[in-house]
């Protein structure tokens, strides 16, 4: 019986530093371990556990595998996720440049070295299966934290470290990320990163849809950097051609009143539209979005954004002390101050649903 | 919703870029569009689909936009609309430009000369835009303030000159088939001469003819003459005359030309100089200083008298020589 305990113990100790031999001499030093691959978006019909898919502009793919350094080829693209998420998931994929005979297993993960964090990783195995060309499984963390609570472009950076060999394997990042108000809303149910670059930042820190309207209505008029022409659109009909607006120069009153529908439809608000006001008529002493300046004008009609009263970034009203039109009650202030004489009608409220 | 989208993501974008293609190929509008070595000096920055509001219905109607780039700064976007017959694309061009634009756009050109079927522009010339018709084909021009009258003349005539020679036989046809209906010449000569060869049109020239469209419907029309006369101070008058078969073509014939020239009425009757003295006024108030129009019915004939100042409007004047163009059409 004493002799089967030592035997036993004898064995287990021989399996213990068996193992831990194995360990010691797989490792041919100096050890490299890099990370090649993370996945922020990596389930396209669904963003319950991962980051919401965008896309760059009009007819271009889902962005997906947004960090690569691998073999030299290199990718850092944006990522967005909606305000106050938690348990957000990210898979990663490492490289290692040790014997590709032999299998590992390292502890792996991150902490936040700079920006403002949606989580973080834990520190967990990572398997290395042999024959693989040294590269890991995919594996899927559990991100500790919440994405900030309010809209807004940010960025955090990762500094990576695998914990059983004290080995740092360097910073991944800045990964720049959006964060929404709520999931985006049709038509611009996929949202393009180049009106999540406008809408974020003009949004920014704001939690409440009132909020989000007010701030894109007037970031749109200060910051979309168009000057007015009623004598050409981008936005005739229901139908918005943003790409071609990005790129030009000048803008009417629909492509504002568009602007603002569909920049905050990106930031997941729903309920805005359109409305025009029928005409014709002279207007007062208005600033049209850009280059005039101060003028009055004649209109065939106007048209504006709506969720129940006027939003308008196309112009400011009253010089005297001017002031974007926002939240105003279409026949009230907002009247008086752009209506001097001729026909005023307000049409029903419509949507943009077309967009190029 | 939005997992369908996601679903189907590269299918929708495949199927968006089949229907642009498709559209432009089956509507053969390319070969109305200008190319790289007809505007040397400039790039293609872009060509894409865009579309014109032609009517109160929410559908667009397909044209192709240019947009050419001379430089940071330099920019001429061309618009190019074909439709399926000329009275379409009057009646189409003429509700894109005059009812789907904030800035009201009028019946004009940059030089008040009326460019073939129909021409109009801005009327706060804030901006150069100008649209025009020839047979089934709209065209929207914008160019740079810049421009000089060179090279605007040289930019339309180009597009023109490509209109004109690609115009189907169809189209062309259909122009002959009312011909025989067309005011003659010296039915138009007898209404007109003794105003023209009077001294409030002394130094006046005539400068253009042309074959005008008159809609009577969304698919017939009827051709009347028009002329314009200019002086050496560049001030364009035209007269466009129009006979029908009867009262009742003569009545909507105006109406539409009406609702196609400016974004108030213009329309006055022969028979009523009080109705002719209310338009006047009108355009005070609301009219620009450099352009005027109105437009007239009696019986069978319909007639439109406009002129282009850039000196500013004299009004009497104005009134005068149309008063004298009134008793003309009601002794005719």
């Amino acid at each position: 019986m004493k002799n089967i305990k030592y035997v036993l113990i004898f064995i287990l100790t021989f399996m213990f530093f068996n193992s831990c031999f194995n360990n010691l001499k797989a490792i041919d030093y100096p050890l490299d371990i890099d990370v090649v691959l993370i996945q922020f978006n990596f389930d396209l019909n669904s963003y319950s556990e991962d980051a919401y898919s965008i896309v760059p502009g009009y007819n271009s793919l889902v962005i997906q595998n947004e960090w690569i350094n691998d073999g030299g080829i290199c990718k850092n693209d944006k990522i967005a996720y909606i305000k106050s998420q938690t348990n957000r998931k990210i898979k990663v994929k490492f490289w290692h440049n040790q014997n590709q005979s032999v299998s590992y297993n390292f502890i792996i993960g991150n902490a936040v070295s700079e920006g403002t964090s949606f989580g973080y990783t834990p520190y967990t195995s990572v398997y290395f299966p042999s024959n693989n060309n040294g590269y890991s499984e995919v594996k899927t963390y559990q991100l500790n934290g919440t994405v900030p609570s309010s809209v807004g472009k940010r960025y955090v950076k990762f500094a990576w470290q695998c914990t059983n060999y004290a080995l740092s394997l360097g910073y991944t990042g800045k990964h720049y990320y959006y964060t929404l108000l709520a999931a985006p809303q049709a038509p611009m149910g996929t949202p393009w990163t180049s009106v999540l670059d406008y809408a974020c930042v003009w949004a920014s820190g704001e939690t409440t849809e009132t909020n989000v309207l007010t701030n894109i209505t007037e970031g749109a008029f200060y910051n979309f950097d168009v000057d007015y022409d009623g004598g050409q659109t981008h936005a005739p009909g229901n139908t918005f051609y943003l790409t071609n607006l990005l790129s030009d120069t000048i803008a009417d009153c629909r492509d504002m009143s568009a602007i603002v529908q569909i920049f905050t439809n990106a930031l997941g608000c729903s309920t805005v539209q359109v409305r025009r006001i029928l005409g014709s008529f002279n207007t007062r002493i208005i600033d049209p979005i850009g280059a005039p300046g101060w003028i009055a004008t004649s209109w065939l009609y106007h048209q504006v954004a709506w969720k129940s009263n006027v939003w308008d970034a196309c112009l400011r009203l009253d010089s005297s002390g001017p002031r974007i039109p926002v939240n105003e009650s279409i026949d009230g202030t907002y009247k008086r101050n752009l209506y001097f004489s001729g026909d005023w009608d307000p049409a029903s409220p419509t949507s943009f649903t077309t967009i190029y | 919703m939005l997992s369908f989208y996601k679903n189907h993501m590269i299918l929708i974008v495949l199927f968006f870029q089949l229907s642009l293609l498709f559209v432009t190929v089956m509507n053969g509008q390319e070969k109305f569009l200008l190319t790289s070595s007809e505007m040397t000096g400039y790039e293609l920055e872009r060509q894409t689909e865009f579309g014109w509001e032609i009517n109160k219905n929410a559908q667009l109607h397909k044209v192709i936009q240019q947009k050419w780039k001379g430089n940071d700064t330099l920019f001429v976007f061309i618009e190019y609309g074909e439709f399926k017959d000329g009275p379409t694309a009057l009646g189409g061009t003429a509700f894109a430009a005059t009812k789907s634009f904030a800035t009201p756009y009028i019946f004009g050109s940059f030089d008040g000369s009326i460019i073939k079927d129909a021409s109009w522009i801005p009327f706060d010339h804030n901006s150069k835009y100008l649209f025009f018709v020839r047979g089934n084909v709209g065209i929207k021009l914008g160019i740079p303030l810049s421009f000089t009258k060179t090279d605007q003349q040289n930019l339309i005539l180009k597009l023109l000159n490509k209109i004109e020679l690609n115009l189907s036989p169809e189209v062309l046809a259909y122009e002959e088939s009312i011909r025989p209906k067309q005011i003659s010449s010296n039915d138009y000569q007898t209404i007109t001469e003794p105003v023209v060869i009077s001294n409030k049109m002394t130094n006046f020239s005539e400068i253009t003819f042309w074959n005008s469209k008159w809609l009577l419907d969304s698919t017939n029309m009827r051709l009347g003459i028009r002329k314009e006369w200019k002086n050496d101070q560049g001030v364009v008058l035209g007269i466009d005359i129009c006979k029908y078969d009867n009262d009742l073509e003569a009545n909507i014939a105006s109406n539409f030309r009406n609702s196609h020239s400016f974004f108030y009425d213009i329309l006055f009757s022969l028979e009523n100089k009080d109705s002719l003295t209310k338009i006047i006024e009108r355009w005070i108030e609301w009219g620009p200083k450099d352009n005027i129009s109105v437009l007239g019915v009696k019986k069978n004939l319909t007639i439109q008298i406009y002129e282009y100042n850039p000196n500013g409007i004299d009004t009497n004047l104005f009134l005068s020589i149309v008063e004298d163009l009134v008793e003309q059409v009601s002794n005719f």
